[in-house]
């Protein structure tokens, strides 16, 4: 695990100290570099100081709102119905459970293609909103930041829901009917007794939402036509279009830190207990 | 809020048992306004979620739909036609394909089923000795292992593909040019690197849900195996798998899963030599989709529905994947 792991992580902090081009034949180290014969400078500073440009830093920005927003608004639309599933009991609540996998079980590539169909200036949507006469010319939803935010959205919310339907239905019920008994109304329960201890599924289900948003870039791709620059879409940019390793090194570093700066600040601030 | 006083109701979460006596309906006190929210919210949550379930579900119906659709594009309904399914019908003027007339789509498919099935098979055995060891045994390095295995999750999957390129391509240098032996080049881009970087990807996810399992796991029935003079083996093979077997089935079914489906991993680790389903079905998204690809996954999704259902039926494993 070590090999296939750590040391990838310690090749992509070398390879962003390097100057750009395709290094598929692999790098040998040197103090000049050579980009032709695959020989490359240790310190190199050029993909970085790219970085130092306001293009990175608005899709850094984007990606940041993206994330926040992903991770919040799957909380908000998930919470009462993994709530209302955890409600059912028996065989029902084992087939929403069931319904809620299903997803998994289809290409998420198709499923996010699925949706051009429905967002397409002649898709679904717009062709049924043109039927009902309630718009003339379509709706520009495709290729724009609302697709891909949909599509974002869409894709991780089951990863938000189950984690969160599995603490809430672990919460004993009694716990319910005391709250009740002490003259506590719905509001108060859910805010005093639900919520609080429901909080370790809230948090590996933001965990499970906005680690991966960060480094998205099949959604972006698809749904946003390449217009809608993400974090993960640049990376990937860097290792197929642009063709320059170091940029796409750099990108995957600066992206590694962040998280792990967050990370590091969560368990300082908060404990390590709810992981 | 909290001193609120609210007459109890009967809710379809508590059903008042008949032998407690409806408390006496108290004098009339003043509900907060989020009390008399959530009050009528039993019904705004149905509501809710039937909306969500339907927000999760929409493409996937429209996408089974539009496999029924005879037209090359899936942009609108024309008529209905079983032409992507079986080929025959309205004569494939347009030049499509049906999946069973397609050896690009069939062999990728194949190809897939070969990754995936091997690589769940590693992935679950290094997974397990690897719950194993992180449960059972104390040693020195167990948090660095721990951390290790943690962060692998934590870390996106971009960053994850980008980095086994990058170690595959080196290694295959380092190997050829100062070792002068390349492993039989299993590090050069193709069927290798993604089964590699596939089990290197899945082991975590075993041992998250192996190491819960374990956890839960009374040992004393294993003490007692080995007072009825059970041989160590003897007692890991007819004690302790049956007990943990649900914890790896379900492990099993996420790793099949999640390699089955893996695309941006398998997209950096590929190169030219190699052609997966998610691979296959990325190139014609960009090229625009025939509704073949909407009959394989039609057709995938009722097959592995049908094993998830069968599977529920048997194990419950659902418990265990949640």
């Amino acid at each position: 695990m070590l090999a296939f792991f750590l040391v990838p992580l310690i090749l992509v902090l070398v390879y962003s100290f390097g100057y750009m081009g395709v290094y598929d034949q692999g790098i040998h180290l040197a103090l000049h570099t050579d980009a032709k014969n695959g020989v490359y400078s240790v310190l190199s500073f050029h993909a970085y100081s790219q970085i130092f440009n306001g293009i990175y830093f608005k899709a850094f920005w984007h990606t940041a709102l993206m994330v926040v927003g992903n991770t919040v608004g799957c909380l908000l639309l998930g919470y009462p119905m993994a709530y209302w599933i955890s409600l059912k009991t028996g065989k029902r609540k084992t087939l929403f459970v069931l319904l809620l996998m299903l997803p998994f079980w289809t290409s998420f590539l198709i499923r996010t293609y699925s949706w051009m169909t429905i967002l397409g200036d002649q898709g679904l949507l717009n062709t049924w909103l043109k039927d009902l006469g309630i718009i003339h010319h379509p709706i520009e939803i495709m290729y724009t930041l609302k697709a891909v935010t949909i599509g974002i959205v869409y894709d991780y919310l089951p990863f938000m829901v189950l984690p969160l339907f599995v603490s809430i239905e672990k919460i004993d019920r009694s716990l319910f009917e005391a709250s009740k008994d002490l003259g506590a109304g719905k509001w108060t329960t859910f805010r005093r007794v639900t919520l609080p201890l429901s909080m370790p599924g809230i948090i590996a289900g933001c965990m499970l939402v906005a680690i991966p948003t960060t480094g998205e870039f099949v959604i972006p791709s698809i749904l946003g036509g390449d217009k809608v620059v993400l974090w993960g879409w640049l990376i990937y940019q860097a290792f197929t279009s642009y063709r320059d390793w170091a940029l796409g090194s750099a990108l995957s570093n600066i992206l590694m830190l962040v998280m792990l700066a967050i990370i590091a600040a969560y368990v300082k601030y908060v404990g390590t207990e709810e992981f | 809020m909290t001193e609120t006083m609210v007459p109890t109701q009967a809710s379809a979460t508590a059903p008042q048992s008949p032998e407690v006596p409806a408390p006496q309906r108290r004098e009339r006190v003043r509900f907060s306004l989020w009390d008399q929210i959530m009050r009528a919210s039993d019904a705004g949550l149905a509501v809710w979620s039937i909306i969500m379930f339907v927000f999760l579900f929409l493409p996937i119906v429209v996408l089974i739909i539009f496999s029924f659709n005879d037209q090359k594009l899936n942009v609108q309904w024309t008529h209905f036609t079983f032409r992507w399914y079986t080929g025959t019908g309205k004569a494939m003027a347009d030049g499509g394909k049906s999946i069973f007339h397609d050896p690009g789509i069939q062999h990728a498919f194949l190809t897939s089923l070969e990754v995936a099935v091997v690589s769940t098979i590693l992935a679950v055995i290094i997974g397990t000795l690897g719950s194993f060891a992180l449960e059972r045994f104390e040693f020195r390095t167990k948090n660095i292992w721990d951390g290790l295995n943690y962060t692998k999750i934590v870390v996106a999957e971009v960053v994850a593909g980008v980095s086994s390129l990058l170690f595959f391509v080196q290694a295959n240098t380092f190997l050829t040019k100062y070792v002068g032996f390349n492993l039989w080049g299993i590090f050069s881009p193709g069927f290798y690197t993604v089964l590699i970087a596939h089990v290197a990807w899945n082991i975590p996810f075993v041992v998250v849900i192996v190491r819960a399992r374990l956890k839960g796991f009374d040992r004393a029935i294993e003490e007692a195996g080995q007072d009825l003079f059970a041989r160590p083996a003897t007692v890991f093979f007819r004690v302790t798998l049956p007990v943990i077997f649900p914890g790896i089935m379900a492990a099993a079914l996420l790793s099949f899963t999640l390699s089955f489906d893996d695309f941006v991993t398998t997209f950096f680790v590929a190169g030219p030599q190699i052609n997966t389903l998610p691979l296959q079905i990325w190139s014609m998204v960009r090229m625009g989709v025939t509704p073949e690809i909407n009959a394989i996954s039609t057709l995938m999704m009722a097959f592995s529905s049908i094993i998830v259902i069968v599977l529920e039926i048997k194990t419950h494993i659902s418990a265990d994947i949640a």
